[in-house]
């Protein structure tokens, strides 16, 4: 069993959402997060979520594999899962931040205390 | 109150630099500010003149309602305050008259409220010797009534008045802002005071000091009526000159002989006021109740040695008698006796009603006479307390001798104090809230209509309070303002942005002011004489509580005493653990006889395990006991001592904790001063903890009475070079005279001086510590009879029982649900364990929890749900009730699962109301009739279907959490305890204490329960969770920055670790999320299932295949996630979960899986 799982469509056309606009994601990934130190030294690992979005990734190179397949194939077939599996593994595989950066946080708490209802 | 803006200070240097001899004060129907203004006048070398605008009713005060003396068609023009009264102005013209403007007021307040407080003209004759009094504004009822048309009874109002404060007494008022209404009857008016030869005074309706202040009154105004400046409809004084005129700016008005008349009259009235004996102290301490022929003295010395007898039975050193013969002598000298035996009297009561009483707290715990008459409870010798610290020879001053008691009858012993002293020489204290900077920023900015947003970036640009208090507004400005340097930032503001500018210059002219009455938590006067003949009282509307009009210090200042009833709710803790700890162990634990050396307590508190101890639970201070590893009472009062912002800045918790423990060494403060001092800081490791330190230290080494040392004591705390100069002298003379270096002198006094200010009261940890040491005791030894009374204590605040549920957990105490058999109202211990009360389910109230244990106790226990409901009394047969006590699980002992319940309850419960409403008005006893018997049976009617079928888990302890609070049978998280911690760094619980600093970083690990999506202005999502653990529930927030990364993990029930830090902003704490994994619990949580995994061949799926799967998958619906585990030809594999699809993983469903797949194909 591989370290992560890929959560797609399917052909019940079962909606799978990006949360970053809230529109139809092509698919969701659990994938393993780096992990990190527990007080007493030892390591965990827990995992992650990330989803390709043919509208939030659209300028991220590590999903241009991917969106060009379902823009080509718009589903996983039979005949394309081989190298629909390549491009997945490629992609679940790439580097990416686990968190924000602090600075960025801090500037936005700052303006969510100026402004509740509005952090940015 | 928000209605007057004027400064008295900055008044009284105004009516200097104009040259008035006199200012009056006139506030509308209350006095609160008298004293003050008597004050700063006698300061300012200016005659006071104290008064009053008096609410009159328009007949007797004691008709409470509306009076309209014309038609409706003239009601502008009548009663004012909508027909609830008419004003009048009065000024005391000596003491006599002040005293009686007091009792006027009072009586209005206490006898004629309607709207205000007010008086009438039989009162008025009453207590009209003193006082001077006018025809009032034009709300006055000779105005008023001339308005109407009624000049007979106008002219009748004035004779009246003049009749009973006398012709020379009695003036006719005039005044002039430019309104209409002053003018319209001026004729009539005037043609009165011919008749009745009535002399004119002219009067300034000051409402502040100087002309360009109107915009700041407005302001106020504003802030009084919630209002903004630019509300046209709003309350706003019109017409002009509400400041401080000067004589010759009011000369200058009217030009009219009556008006330059009316002028002079200010002046004759202020030269006939006599301000002699207002306001003189005098000592009005209670007096105590004495037995026939006993004086004071006598009395207090019997009382003190039948005391010292019964502290000691067989019989007490000669130290003791000496301490008490000392004390003795020093409190009749100051004349205090009444004020002990009285103290003694409550106590004596409240102890003997059972209502539990504080050892002691303050530095009263420092008297062996007050624990010989059973004020406190801590023999002052055996803790090396201090008498001087109480009471110093030495020094003027009054005793302060606090009183806690169990807070649910706190209110028993005010009122036994208020029958027995009497009910006209007891009242609760005014305190006044003023307008703060941060608050008058705030105010400001709302009353000038710009944005929240505003005025928070204002004040959160404001330095940081410092022991919490903020730089006043004028110090950002001031550069001789100690804190001025911090105001940088809010200066910039100001100076760049004009709005900020604009909101800053009205909030100048709002701090300070008065914004609100309040009363004294906990101070009560109790006076000698009748409060009335003292100062002015109000009746408290809500409750008919009176209320002293002026705050404490005023009221000391007048020889009043104030005795501060304190409630504890760690008393009312013990109380409730002793009664358990009687009902369980048939044994009555009496505290005050406990040794302090009982080891499973100091095991206890070594481990930290002191989560509800008496001031020891925090988070910090239970580290510092970890530290310190406590094995004497000592230890615990200076854990309280030490565990303190001043000492734990010099680190003096953690050296007393290493140097305990011999981590540090003890470095003597000299080599001179080693032997000498080691009797004094021996106990402490070298360290200075205690004050009481301090004062042994200057009697020891510099031949100081101890009284002597306590002023020493105080002047070192308030750190004013010139003092410490001057008391340095003295000082270092002392202990030259006994031989000690100038090094070892300097030595000593730079220690001592900023310790002096860090050392806290030995007498007060003591007897604090005392009830903390109970605490701990009860919890390391009957900790199920303490836990159980914890958790009653708590009520409706479900983070504390969350908290306190988690502990029990932690000690393997098991908390039972509710049950209608076996719980009572509160929680109670039932062996180990701790059952829930039924009073801490939702939607139960009292009447319906005494009336099911009453019912059970007295019919039996309740064998079924039928049987309760035919049992029931009806007002228990309340729908909502049962279902939150189905929802709670408190009938789950009856056999039926909490989903049959619920679908049955609403028929079975119509089904029995009617009968039992009939049974109820006697109609006839269903029970008997049918029976024959005494038995109860099945109710006729009831047809109750049980299924068996049980709530899905999650569902069950979702119910089961609305009715409690929180969840207790089961947990959703039950079972991960292990990988929750391996995975955070700390538990929600100790994030929402009171100590957790801003921006620490923090590693939470949880079920996310809530998810609330949002979006910015700017389009960008955001979300809030409420991430809960085993401890409680906190909200984390996700910005969009986070939100970009984090987002798709954000589902509801999913147990993840968040990490990120906190922000702690005017006391709300937030945590703000940075990173987040989830966590895998699904092995470990208890009831979770597996997911199912089918083995797909990647060329198999097609569109018929994929139906017939997906067929199969929706027949059997029930727990177990899917995942598809996608084979490739070529060999690996795709793991894809199906999100929709969650199914029973039984046989049949195996079967058809196989079928479908082959035998491979389901795992």
């Amino acid at each position: 069993m591989t370290d992560w799982t890929v959560h797609t469509a399917g052909s019940t056309r079962e909606e799978v959402a990006c949360a970053r606009c809230s529109g139809a994601a092509y698919l969701t990934a659990t994938i393993p997060h780096p992990g990190w130190d527990s007080p007493v030294g030892r390591r965990f690992a827990g995992s992650r979520t990330i989803a390709l979005c043919p509208r939030c990734d659209a300028h991220d190179p590590a999903s241009q594999g991917l969106l060009a397949y379902f823009a080509i194939h718009g589903e996983v077939t039979a005949d394309t899962a081989d190298t629909f599996a390549v491009l997945v593994r490629a992609w679940v595989s790439a580097p990416r931040p686990t968190g924000v950066d602090p600075r960025v946080l801090d500037r936005e708490i700052e303006a969510w205390h100026r402004d509740p209802n509005n952090p940015e | 109150m928000l209605d007057g803006a004027a400064r008295m200070k900055e008044m009284f240097q105004e009516a200097n630099r104009l040259g008035m001899p006199a200012v009056a004060v006139t506030d509308h129907g209350n006095m609160h500010g008298a004293y003050d203004f008597y004050q700063k006048a006698k300061a300012a070398d200016v005659t006071p003149v104290i008064g009053i605008e008096a609410y009159i009713a328009p007949a007797s005060r004691f008709d409470k309602k509306r009076i309209f003396w014309g038609t409706p068609a003239q009601k502008r023009d009548d009663v004012s305050g909508n027909g609830a009264f008419t004003h009048m102005t009065m000024w005391a013209r000596n003491a006599e008259g002040l005293h009686n403007l007091f009792r006027l007021n009072s009586l209005a307040s206490i006898e004629g409220h309607y709207n205000k407080g007010r008086m009438d003209a039989e009162l008025i004759s009453r207590y009209a010797s003193g006082i001077m009094a006018t025809t009032g504004c034009p709300s006055g009822e000779v105005q008023t009534r001339l308005r109407l048309g009624q000049v007979q009874e106008a002219y009748d109002a004035a004779a009246r008045y003049q009749e009973i404060f006398g012709k020379e007494n009695y003036f006719l008022e005039l005044m002039d802002h430019g309104l209409e209404i002053e003018k319209r009857v001026r004729d009539g008016l005037l043609e009165i005071g011919r008749k009745l030869d009535l002399r004119p005074v002219v009067t300034n309706d000051s409402h502040y000091t100087y002309a360009g202040q109107a915009e700041a009154h407005d302001a106020l105004l504003c802030v009084q009526t919630g209002s903004t400046l630019s509300d046209t409809n709003r309350f706003r004084f019109e017409g002009s000159g509400y400041y401080l005129k000067s004589a010759q700016e009011m000369y200058g008005v009217d030009g009219s002989d009556v008006w330059q008349e009316g002028c002079r009259t200010t002046l004759l009235i202020a030269e006939r006021v006599e301000t002699a004996g207002m306001f003189e102290f005098r000592n009005l301490m209670p007096r105590a109740q004495l037995p026939a022929g006993e004086t004071e003295e006598s009395w207090f010395r019997k009382e003190v040695w039948a005391g010292m007898d019964r502290r000691w039975p067989a019989g007490y050193d000669d130290a003791r008698r000496q301490q008490a013969e000392y004390e003795i002598d020093v409190i009749l000298k100051m004349g205090f006796p009444s004020y002990f035996l009285v103290t003694a009297d409550l106590v004596a009561y409240a102890k003997g009603e059972g209502i539990r009483v504080g050892p002691g707290r303050g530095s009263a715990a420092g008297s062996i006479v007050a624990y010989a008459l059973g004020i406190t409870d801590l023999d002052p010798l055996q803790h090396g307390l201090i008498f001087e610290r109480f009471l110093n020879p030495e020094r003027v001053q009054m005793p302060d001798i606090d009183m806690d008691f169990d807070e649910r009858r706190r209110g028993e012993v005010i009122r036994y104090a208020t029958e027995k002293y009497g009910s006209d020489r007891v009242a609760q204290i005014a305190t006044y809230g003023t307008i703060k900077a941060k608050a008058a920023i705030k105010d400001a900015t709302r009353v000038l209509g710009y944005p929240f947003a505003l005025g928070d970036k204002i004040t959160k640009a404001m330095p940081p309070a410092v022991m919490g208090k903020d730089i006043p507004l004028a110090g950002i400005f001031d550069p001789a303002h100690p804190r001025y340097g911090e105001a940088a930032e809010v200066r910039n503001l100001v100076d760049n942005e004009p709005d900020v500018a604009a909101v800053m210059k009205v909030a100048k002219g709002l701090e300070g002011l008065v914004r609100q009455l309040g009363v004294h938590a906990a101070g009560v006067i109790m006076s000698a004489e009748p409060l009335i003949d003292v100062v002015p009282l109000l009746q408290r509307d809500s409750d008919g509580t009176i209320i002293t009009q002026f705050d404490y210090p005023t009221c000391e200042s007048l020889g009043l005493l104030k005795m501060d009833f304190l409630g504890l709710r760690n008393l009312t803790i013990i109380d409730d653990a002793l009664k358990n700890i009687e009902v369980t162990t048939g044994k009555a634990l009496d505290l005050l006889s406990l040794p302090l050396d009982n080891r499973p307590t100091y095991e206890l508190l070594a481990r930290g395990d002191t989560l509800g101890v008496f001031q020891l639970d925090g988070g910090g201070m239970r580290q510092l006991l970890k530290l310190m590893r406590p094995d004497n009472f000592e230890d615990i009062s200076a854990a309280l001592a030490l565990y303190r912002p001043g000492p734990m800045g010099a680190n003096s918790h953690t050296n007393y904790a290493l140097r305990k423990n011999n981590q540090q060494p003890i470095v003597p403060i000299h080599s001179e001063l080693e032997q000498p001092l080691e009797e004094i800081l021996g106990p402490t490791y070298g360290l200075i903890v205690y004050q009481e330190q301090v004062q042994r230290a200057a009697q020891k080494l510099a031949g100081y009475s101890l009284g002597k040392a306590d002023m020493l004591r105080k002047a070192m705390g308030k750190k004013k070079k010139e003092v410490l100069d001057k008391e340095f002298v003295p000082f270092q003379q002392g202990m030259r005279d006994n031989g000690y270096s100038d090094d070892a002198i300097k030595t000593l006094w730079d220690i001592l001086v900023p310790f002096a200010d860090y050392a806290f009261n030995k007498a007060h940890t003591a007897g604090y510590g005392l009830v903390s040491y109970w605490t701990a005791y009860l919890k390391a030894n009957f900790p199920a009879e303490y836990m159980a009374a914890l958790l009653t204590s708590v009520g409706d605040k479900k983070d504390m029982m969350a908290l306190y549920l988690a502990e029990c957990r932690a000690m393997g105490i098991k908390v039972l649900p509710p049950d209608v058999n076996d719980s009572l109202g509160p929680f109670t211990p039932v062996g180990k364990d701790i059952r829930f009360g039924l009073g801490a389910v939702r939607n139960v109230g009292e009447n319906v929890v005494l009336s099911v244990v009453r019912t059970r106790e007295q019919k039996g226990r309740y064998a079924s749900f039928e049987d309760f409901l035919t049992k029931a009394e009806l007002a228990v047969c309340n729908k909502r009730a049962i279902e939150s006590l189905i929802k709670a699980g408190a009938f789950d002992g009856l056999g039926h699962t909490r989903r049959d319940l619920l679908a049955n309850h609403d028929s079975a419960i119509d089904a029995v109301v009617g009968l039992k409403r009939q049974e109820a008005n006697g109609q006839f006893d269903l029970f008997g009739e049918l029976s024959g018997t005494n038995e109860d049976t099945k109710v006729v009617g009831l047809d109750l279907v049980f299924t068996g079928q049980e709530w899905p888990k999650k569902e069950k302890l979702a119910f089961e959490r609305d009715m409690l609070g929180l969840y207790v049978s089961d947990h959703p998280l039950a079972g991960t305890e292990h990988i929750l911690k391996a995975n955070s760094e700390q538990v929600v619980s100790e994030i929402l204490g009171e100590e957790t600093p801003d921006r620490k970083p923090v590693a939470l690990a949880g079920m996310i329960s809530s998810v609330t999506r949002r979006i910015t202005k700017q389009g960008a999502p955001w979300a809030i969770i409420t991430l809960e653990d085993l401890t409680g529930s906190v909200e984390v927030l996700f910005f969009p920055k986070s939100y970009e990364f984090l987002g798709q993990h954000l589902i509801e029930d999913t147990v993840v670790r968040v990490a990120g830090h906190t922000s702690v902003r005017d006391g709300a704490i937030s945590v703000f999320g940075q990173d987040m994994a989830i966590l895998d619990v699904s092995a470990a949580i208890a009831g979770g299932e597996p997911p199912v995994v089918l083995n797909l061949p990647l060329d198999r799926i097609t569109p018929p295949f994929a139906d017939d799967l997906a067929r199969v998958l929706q027949s059997h619906p029930g727990d177990a996630p899917v995942q598809m585990r996608v084979r490739r030809p070529t060999g690996g594999s795709i793991e894809l979960a199906c999100h929709k699809f969650r199914v029973n993983n039984d046989q049949a469903f195996r079967s058809e899986v196989k079928a479908l797949l082959g035998a491979g194909g389901i795992e």
